[in-house]
């Protein structure tokens, strides 16, 4: 157990497990409700869609729970397998859906800025504001889909999901040396993607 | 200090961005970004995609996103079948159909290499599986075509030894019909006796052509 910021005391995701493990359907629950919104994000920021994240989002919890066994906590936080079990997938996702994506109009792009224009909107008033942020996360959606899978994942864990060399590499099953070289290249090859969308970037600050 | 380059320099720009870099080489990239254009822009747009990801606004999931995934995994918690195992584990096949092509093809190749060694796997039993067997076959199949081999060779030799009796007997036939003129000059000539004529001390003297030798030149003058 640990205590939290507000001194109530918080069980460990290893002590959840557990007792999902044992059959405790109510433990399983708690576990859904505290990493669904980070797997959530993750599979949004692969897919770049809300609705193949919510589908994948949910196919990851049931790999996970089917699979529950399989996970051991002295080979590293359920974060961090978590997150492995949604990589392995979205990597799957990624490479049934390459064909479709070179099909896809940009009018599909415009229908997504809308609907994530939609999502910012509802959480805060000002309308500027929410341009600008929708502008800038336009902007890197872009930048990071010319990425390749693999330059992206590791700058998307690193950049975005601010995990640490050693969480990247558990999660990707590559060695340190690795995690770092492609962070470094997908970092410059997003750099250079973003120079030749400058004129689109012009307005916002750095 | 050592002098680095644009292509050293982008090896160290993300330590350089994370003050992961050792006092010296920290200074030759800060000499070299001082005096380079191009690395020196590439570093800005780096440090703007890096504000850019760490802005990147966190959405919150569909409310219904919690329900629908106990929904899909309601009743207590149960490993997986059997059935499910080989549906997961052979995922990677059906799943990407790049790699299910491969696995295809090297089945095929993985067959055919079986057939060359005389294992047929639509009627193999378990007796054929021993390494005895194995080999005995490989080593049978391999005399096989050794044998098949220098058969064809012999074959190929005798059929180009008849094609060059023909084409002798060919050209024979072709010069003896060219040569009908000829037959009048040939009257002229002196009648050949059935014996050789030799000339000794100017005069002829005539051998019977049984007492002929071989080696002895017809008309040598003494």
């Amino acid at each position: 157990m640990k205590t939290s910021g507000s001194g109530i005391l918080t069980e460990s995701d290893a002590e959840i497990i557990e007792q999902a493990r044992r059959g405790d359907p109510l433990a399983w629950e708690k576990l859904v409700v505290r990493h669904s919104k980070r797997i959530y994000n993750l599979c949004y920021r692969f897919v770049e869609r809300t609705d193949q994240a919510e589908d994948l989002t949910q196919d990851v919890f049931v790999k996970v729970f089917r699979n529950l066994n399989n996970y051991k906590p002295e080979t590293g936080s359920f974060v961090t397998w978590l997150m492995s079990v949604s990589r392995n997938l979205l990597i799957d996702h990624y490479r049934q859906s390459k064909d479709e994506r070179l099909t896809v109009s940009t009018s599909a792009d415009e229908d997504q800025e809308q609907s994530l224009l939609d999502t910012l909107q509802t959480r805060t008033p000002s309308p500027e504001v929410e341009m600008d942020r929708l502008e800038r996360v336009v902007t890197l959606r872009k930048g990071l889909s010319k990425l390749s899978p693999e330059l992206r994942e590791a700058v998307i864990l690193r950049d975005i999901e601010e995990l640490s060399y050693q969480e990247i590499g558990a999660i990707l099953g590559i060695p340190d040396g690795t995690v770092k070289s492609r962070i470094n290249r997908g970092r410059i090859e997003l750099a250079r993607h973003l120079q030749k969308l400058r004129p689109r970037i012009q307005g916002l600050s750095i | 200090m050592t002098r680095i380059d644009c292509l050293d320099v982008e090896q160290f720009l993300s330590d350089f961005l994370e003050n992961r870099l050792k006092e010296e080489t920290l200074q030759s990239v800060r000499i070299h970004l001082d005096s380079c254009a191009s690395c020196g822009a590439l570093l800005k747009d780096m440090k703007f995609g890096l504000t850019l990801c760490r802005s990147f606004p966190e959405l919150d999931p569909p409310t219904r996103l919690v329900d629908e995934i106990l929904d899909r995994t309601s009743g207590h918690y149960q490993s997986l079948s059997w059935k499910e195992y080989l549906l997961e584990l052979f995922r990677p096949l059906y799943s990407s159909p790049k790699f299910a092509t491969g696995t295809c093809l090297a089945a095929i190749s993985f067959l055919m290499v079986m057939n060359a060694f005389g294992v047929h796997l639509t009627k193999v039993g378990w007796a054929d599986l021993s390494p005895k067997v194995l080999f005995g076959n490989i080593h049978r199949t391999a005399y096989l075509a050794y044998d098949n081999g220098v058969r064809r060779i012999n074959d190929l030799k005798i059929l180009y030894q008849i094609q060059v009796k023909i084409d002798e007997l060919r050209t024979r036939e072709a010069e003896t019909t060219d040569k009908p003129q000829e037959k009048p000059e040939e009257t002229k000539k002196p009648k050949e006796t059935s014996s050789t004529e030799y000339l000794v001390a100017g005069r002829e003297l005539a051998i019977p052509a049984s007492k002929e030798r071989p080696g002895h030149r017809q008309g040598i003058v003494l």
